[in-house]
């Protein structure tokens, strides 16, 4: 069946392509289709569907019709809904309340006070953006004050990102950088990726995340090196940047720094051998 | 609830109406095929073909015998229902926006546009339900209404219980009531155009009560729905959007009205956040509040019909779909404070 | 102006009735100082000096005779003594005291004296003072006390509360969170101690020096005085027909005659202390002397008297004896005291028990009493059943600290919270033993336990209960938070056999302070509280969790809310199980006072602090009259009910809401007047045999989303 719908309404374009529906050996049917999200999102539904015989009690006159034999376009078809004009929608609801406007309006509000949050942080140290005051940062030192002003921009990245994480927990591997790709285990994307190297041993994944990199987050990947038996770090980290803005950022910012007794080194990763 | 979604038709819905019994769902849009539909499944019967173009209006008699159509085409069509035939075809001197059965199905009205130097008529035809003659039909129709001088034209229109009565809707936001027999003006009153500023108050739709017919509803581009009493022909409630209304019914079982409608489609934006965003809304007919919305079509909804058990109703959209939905549970616990207590002091004290 | 001589001179004195003035200004001739001695020994003339002089020195004990022949005069005849005498003392009172104190008693061993006042020989044995026809005694007019249980009747099924504080007492409607009603305008001064309602809340008494108060109907109008001088401790017999009081101070019935006419109690009652009365009449149905045990005792164990359910029987403790009383006559019953060697506390079933062998209707009265361990025995509890005294079922115990008896509500169950100690008595553990009185032979089921047990409670109408148990390991630090709560209910599994139903841990709370147990009168919901002096918190479980969904019974202990409220001194359901009322009183302290009000499941309705508060008294309710079957009908129907009660509760909270709801009805009204018109009209729908037909429908057995950009 064909599913272009006239005048303005076509411009709404794929939503409406016919759903791919394969017949499954043992009777039943997939059912696959595709319509976007409340947030631009274009979602695939899978639906199996089956056909089941239902007995119901009905009027005579009805029991009567369904006997009919179909005509015009359906002449030919076998009895049961056919699937190209007749599909199961999603659910919708119907919630009757007086006030379903104000709800509508609160869950809303709701929202966005979420949303808002999760930008939201109580203390913030200027020079590294734990959450600490100022004067008690652990690396004043090491950052100094001429890392602040290149902070104000990437405050803005850094916030923006941080905004498009949603609540729900999705795993490393399955997060989407900053372009919207998912990173393949093949083929990892390492221009946003720095080497940091000259690390004291007891730093750990944390410490890198939360101490010296929390300004230049999100990070996509922190990840130290270690000993394979003993698990002891062997003094550096690959970490993978939200950008390579903030990468550079970072690398400019940190390098040849001092933190917990040695000088730091950053470098660009380099793709990594097979 | 999960609606089903009817996909038979290739361009927007135009009305959808259910036959008395509500097992069959008629169906007409703008692409040349009426459609019938088993409501329970939305397995399709078939399809009425011989239209050469826009279906308006189409409705089915009590007996779910004879069902008819009224086209751009300038046709209006009579089909036997369980085979899909056409039996009769009336031309229409414009093309023909509305048509309906009387309660008893023994009359046809059908309404013939006020365009191409066409006065708006309403024409009545006496049905001949005899089996063996059905292709046998009076060519000349029993009685014409023409538009008034000045007045405004016929937008949709239906029957009194008893026959007796035609009520008109008005494209200028008046209804009236018509003698069947004389075609003279009973009645009129202005039942849009008077509860805000809209300048378009054009009626879009009226609907009869399930119960007996004594009140009926319309719909209207000023964004409202009127509710008025068929004897006093005294508004009851009014209904307010926020979007002209092209449809509205009433529903048996429950005290609501459902109406449909939206913005005009090219005042919509057709943002991905918009789509499936048109919604049916649900008022509480006496109350006149609005109590909930379904969401689910892609364009203005042009048509919901009501199904005559009051379990569900479908609706058709600008977006080509027919949605038939069956009401949940929730749907008939629902009750305002109000109707809580009465029901309470019903079920009497201990 | 007129000068006395010339009015005297129109006015003959002789007209003028003195008759008021003279009774008012009567000068005593000092016949009151005389008393009538009778009942002295006849003697010979010879010997009446020696005998006036015996006398004298009797009766001296009391107060000063007038000296010599004066203070007594024992008339002679025929040489020998009359055999009474009449004695003058120095003043009034002190004839009256001999009257009280020496009349009827022995002078010696064959002669007792009888001690009368001269006047009141005067008054009644002279002829004609003293009517021969007994005279109806006139009836006071009966007063009506208006119908005591109107607060029953509100609409909307509303509770009172009575708020105590500064000297005020007020009577008000609950309104949740709203300002409570006032039923009455408060009363100041209303009691010079606390203020009480009777157990089903159809009186609220005050306490005052003189006695005490009772007030009813709906505007809270005197109804009864009970005098008792500085009455302290005020009891109710469950079904109120009884009142037990306590005064410290005993009762002296007053000399004088006119304010004994006016005294509740005659000469038996003098030196008691301990007075039931009668709550219908108003008047003492008997009175107790304080055994001399409590005399010194500091702290009164109060209730002194406990009541069967019925008010038939009340019994009291004495050293070694129970005495079990008979209502309405209060003697004892068969006239004996129950001997009980060692008795520390007894407890009557709170309700009748059916026991197995027993076709009493209403089940039978039975009371439970422990005796500890002496040198060759062990202690004991024992169920005692009355009237019979037969001793249903005894079970021994060892290492015995303590016992005490909670009895089920419903009488079914008791159970017995035995803290034993380790065998070097340096800790204590906790036995439970459970009596299942309505079963054969009284079966007893026994839960031990490692910790020791501080607060028990049952759950009303269900097996299930709640205990706050500790583990003693011989320090006391009340700074750490090691108590538990932990909740039981019956084994379902053993149900099938009837004899041994076993009691399984639910859900236990560690590391807690709790000490306080409330459940709602009508079960499902308890309130676990730490009331203390640095702690506050009150911690809202529902034991049956969805229960109905789950249907699986017991395991659905659910922590609803906690509250901190770090004043609190007192916590109370109301009688119907919706609120709980949580208040610090200034009795106690003075931190926070004030109340709060809680719904049932904890969330909080009302926080007001008060100054001065002192206590918030829920009215309690007589038990309800609705039948199982009118119950069922109210559950099956309860959203319809509950529906009024709401629209009710949205227009209390809300004028704006009010005016919609309001508007709703009209309109509702309007359209059913409207469609009233139309009645019958309808069209008729053909009633045909539904017939069955087969369809085909689609159904969606597995779906799936998955964000694919």
């Amino acid at each position: 069946m064909s599913s272009t719908v006239m005048g303005s309404w076509a411009d709404a374009g794929d939503e409406f392509a016919a759903p791919d529906i394969t017949v499954n050996p043992d009777g039943t049917k997939t059912v696959i289709t595709y319509r976007t999200n409340a947030e631009g999102k274009k979602v695939k539904i899978t639906q199996k569907i089956r056909e089941v015989k239902v007995q119901e009690k009905v009027h005579p006159l009805i029991a009567r019709r369904k006997n009919w034999k179909k005509f015009g376009k359906e002449i030919n078809s076998p009895p049961g809904p056919d699937t190209s004009t007749t599909q199961l929608g999603e659910k919708v609801e119907l919630k009757l309340n007086l006030s379903w406007k104000q709800i509508e309006k609160e869950e809303e509000e709701n929202k966005q006070q979420k949303m808002s949050a999760q930008v939201m942080q109580t203390v913030r140290c200027r020079t590294c953006g734990g959450d600490h005051y100022t004067t008690k940062c652990p690396f004043k030192d090491t950052l100094g004050s001429n890392v602040a002003e290149a902070d104000a921009a990437a405050a803005a990245a850094t916030e923006a990102a941080s905004t498009t994480a949603s609540g729900k927990y999705v795993p490393r591997h399955l997060r989407m950088d900053a372009n919207g790709n998912l990173p393949s285990k093949e083929s990892r994307d390492d221009s946003t990726t720095l080497k940091i190297s000259q690390l004291n041993t007891f730093v750990d994944e944390e410490m890198l995340r939360d101490e010296l990199l929390s300004w230049f987050g999100p990070l996509q990947r922190v990840n130290i090196v270690r000993n394979r038996e003993t698990g002891e770090s062997r003094g550096f980290a690959y970490v993978s940047f939200a950008t390579e803005e903030l990468a550079q950022r970072a690398l400019d910012a940190l390098n040849g720094k001092g933190y917990h007794s040695l000088i730091l080194h950053l470098e660009w990763s380099k793709k990594r051998k097979p | 609830m999960r609606p089903i979604k009817l996909m038979g038709h290739e361009r927007s819905l135009t009305q959808v109406k259910y036959n008395r019994e509500g097992d069959l769902l008629f169906s007409v849009s703008k692409d040349n095929a009426a459609s019938i539909w088993y409501s329970s499944n939305g397995e399709r019967l078939g399809t009425l073909e011989g239209h050469q173009g826009v279906i308006w209006s189409i409705d089915v008699d009590p007996e779910t015998h004879l069902c008819a159509t009224g086209g751009g085409d300038l046709a209006i069509k009579l089909w036997k229902v369980e085979t899909g035939k056409c039996v009769f075809t009336w031309d229409s001197p414009s093309p023909c926006r509305r048509v309906a059965f009387s309660a008893d199905g023994s009359k046809l009205l059908a309404i013939a546009d006020q365009v191409m130097g066409h006065v708006g008529t309403i024409s009545v035809y006496d049905i001949n339900h005899d089996e063996q003659s059905l292709t046998n039909q009076a060519e000349k129709p029993s009685l014409v209404i023409e538009t008034a001088q000045g007045g405004s034209k016929a937008n949709v229109a239906g029957w009194s219980l008893d026959g007796k009565h035609i009520i008109v809707g008005h494209d200028n936001g008046y209804v009236s009531k018509y003698d069947s027999k004389t075609g003279e003006v009973v009645e009129s009153i202005q039942a849009h155009g008077i509860h805000n500023e809209e300048k378009n108050v054009s009626i879009t739709d009226i609907q009869f009560a399930p119960e007996d017919r004594s009140y009926f509803i319309t719909s209207s581009k000023d964004k409202c729905a009127s509710l008025i009493d068929f004897d006093t022909f005294k508004i009851l409630k009014v209904f307010k959007a926020d979007a002209p209304m092209n449809t509205a019914a009433i529903t048996p079982v429950k005290d609501f009205v459902i109406l449909g409608g939206g913005q005009e489609a090219r005042n919509v934006t057709t943002t991905a956040e918009s789509q499936g965003k048109f919604e049916a809304r649900f008022y509480h007919k006496i109350f006149e509040d609005e109590i909930g919305r379904v969401k689910g079509h892609f364009g203005p909804l042009n048509t919901v019909a009501v199904h005559p058990d009051g379990t569900g109703y479908s609706s058709g959209g600008e977006d080509g779909f027919i949605r038939v939905h069956s009401f949940d549970k929730s749907y008939f616990d629902f009750l305002f404070d109000a109707e809580r207590t009465e029901k309470a002091n019903a079920s009497g004290n201990i | 102006m007129d000068n006395y001589e010339e009015l005297e001179k129109e006015i003959r004195l002789d007209d003028i009735d003195f008759s008021d003035l003279e009774e008012k200004f009567e000068v005593n001739v000092g016949l009151d100082n005389f008393v009538v001695v009778d009942g002295a020994p006849i003697a010979p003339e010879a010997k009446a000096s020696l005998l006036t002089n015996f006398i004298r020195k009797k009766l001296s004990t009391v107060g000063e005779i007038v000296e010599g022949e004066e203070g007594i005069h024992m008339p002679i005849e025929n040489g020998q003594t009359k055999g009474f005498l009449f004695v003058q003392y120095t003043t009034a009172e002190l004839a009256d005291a001999a009257v009280k104190q020496l009349n009827g008693k022995p002078l010696d061993k064959s002669h007792n004296l009888k001690i009368n006042k001269l006047a009141d020989i005067e008054k009644y044995c002279t002829e004609g003072n003293v009517a021969n026809e007994f005279q109806e005694p006139e009836l006071p007019p009966f007063k009506s006390h208006g119908y005591l249980k109107s607060w029953l009747q509100d609409d909307a099924g509303r509770d009172q509360i009575a708020l105590h504080f500064s000297e005020t007492v007020g009577v008000y409607w609950n309104k949740k969170n709203n300002d409570p009603e006032p039923v009455i305008e408060p009363r100041k001064a209303f009691t010079s101690k606390y203020a009480k309602f009777s157990p089903k809340g159809t009186f609220l008494f005050s306490i005052h020096p003189q006695g005490i108060q009772s007030w009813g109907g709906a505007d809270f109008h005197s109804v009864s005085k009970f005098i008792h001088n500085q009455v302290r401790l005020v009891d109710f017999s469950p079904n109120e027909k009884y009142m037990v009081t306590l005064s410290p101070l005993p009762i002296t019935v007053p000399d004088s005659a006119a304010e004994r006419a006016h005294f509740p109690f005659g000469p038996e009652s003098e030196g008691h202390k301990l007075v039931i009365w009668d709550l219908a009449t108003g008047e003492p149905a008997r009175t107790f002397a304080l055994p001399p045990y409590l005399e010194s005792q500091k702290e009164m164990p109060w209730p002194l008297v406990k009541w069967s359910f019925d008010d038939k029987y009340c019994a009291r403790q004495g050293p070694g004896a129970l005495a079990i009383y008979e209502t309405p006559s209060f003697n004892l019953l068969d006239k004996k005291l129950v001997k009980i060697d060692g008795l520390m506390d007894f407890e009557w079933a709170p309700a009748g028990v059916h026991l197995a062998n027993s076709k009493v209707e209403n089940g039978e009265h039975v009371l439970s009493y422990w005796t500890p361990e002496s040198t060759n025995q062990t202690a004991r509890v024992a169920l005692m059943q009355i009237p019979s005294k037969q001793v249903l079922r005894t079970v021994n115990l060892f290492q015995v600290s303590d016992c005490k008896m909670h009895w089920h509500d419903e009488g079914k169950l008791l159970c017995v919270k035995v803290d034993r100690h380790t065998k070097s008595g340096k800790t204590l553990f906790t036995n439970l033993e459970f009596f299942k009185t309505t079963e054969r032979d009284v079966p007893v089921e026994k839960l031990e336990l490692k910790e020791v047990v501080v607060n028990f409670a049952w759950e009303p109408k269900s097996e299930r209960f709640v205990i706050i148990s500790c583990l003693d390991d011989g320090t006391q630090n009340a700074a750490f938070a090691k108590n538990s709560i932990v909740f039981y209910a019956p084994d379902a599994k053993a149900k099938g056999k009837v004899t041994s139903t076993t009691y399984k841990v639910q859900q236990k709370f560690d590391t807690k302070y709790s000490n306080t147990i409330e459940w709602s009168p009508k079960g499902k919901y308890v309130v676990v509280a730490t009331i203390s002096r640095s702690q506050g918190e009150l911690e809202f479980y529902d034991v049956a969790f969805e229960e109905e969904k789950k249907k699986t019974p017991g395991t659905n202990v659910k922590l609803l809310r906690t509250d901190k409220f770090s004043g609190m001194t007192n916590l109370a359901w109301d009688p119907s199980g919706r609120f709980v009322a949580a208040w610090s009183s200034s009795w106690l302290h003075t931190i926070e006072n004030g109340y709060r009000l809680y719904e049932f499941t904890g969330n909080l309705l009302k926080d007001e602090s008060v100054d001065q508060f002192r206590e918030f008294i829920w009215r309690p309710r007589p038990a309800s009259l609705l039948s199982a079957a009118d119950r069922k009908k109210v559950r099956s129907k309860l959203s319809e009910y509950s529906a009024q009660f709401e629209e009710i509760d949205a227009m209390e909270a809300d004028a704006a809401v009010r005016e919609a709801i309001l508007a709703r009805r009209k309109a509702l009204e309007e359209w059913r007047t409207y469609r009233a018109q139309y009645a019958g009209k309808a069209v008729k729908t053909n009633e045909v045999q539904a017939e069955i037909i087969e369809e085909i429908k689609e159904e969606i057995f597995e779906e799936k989303e998955e964000i694919v950009e």
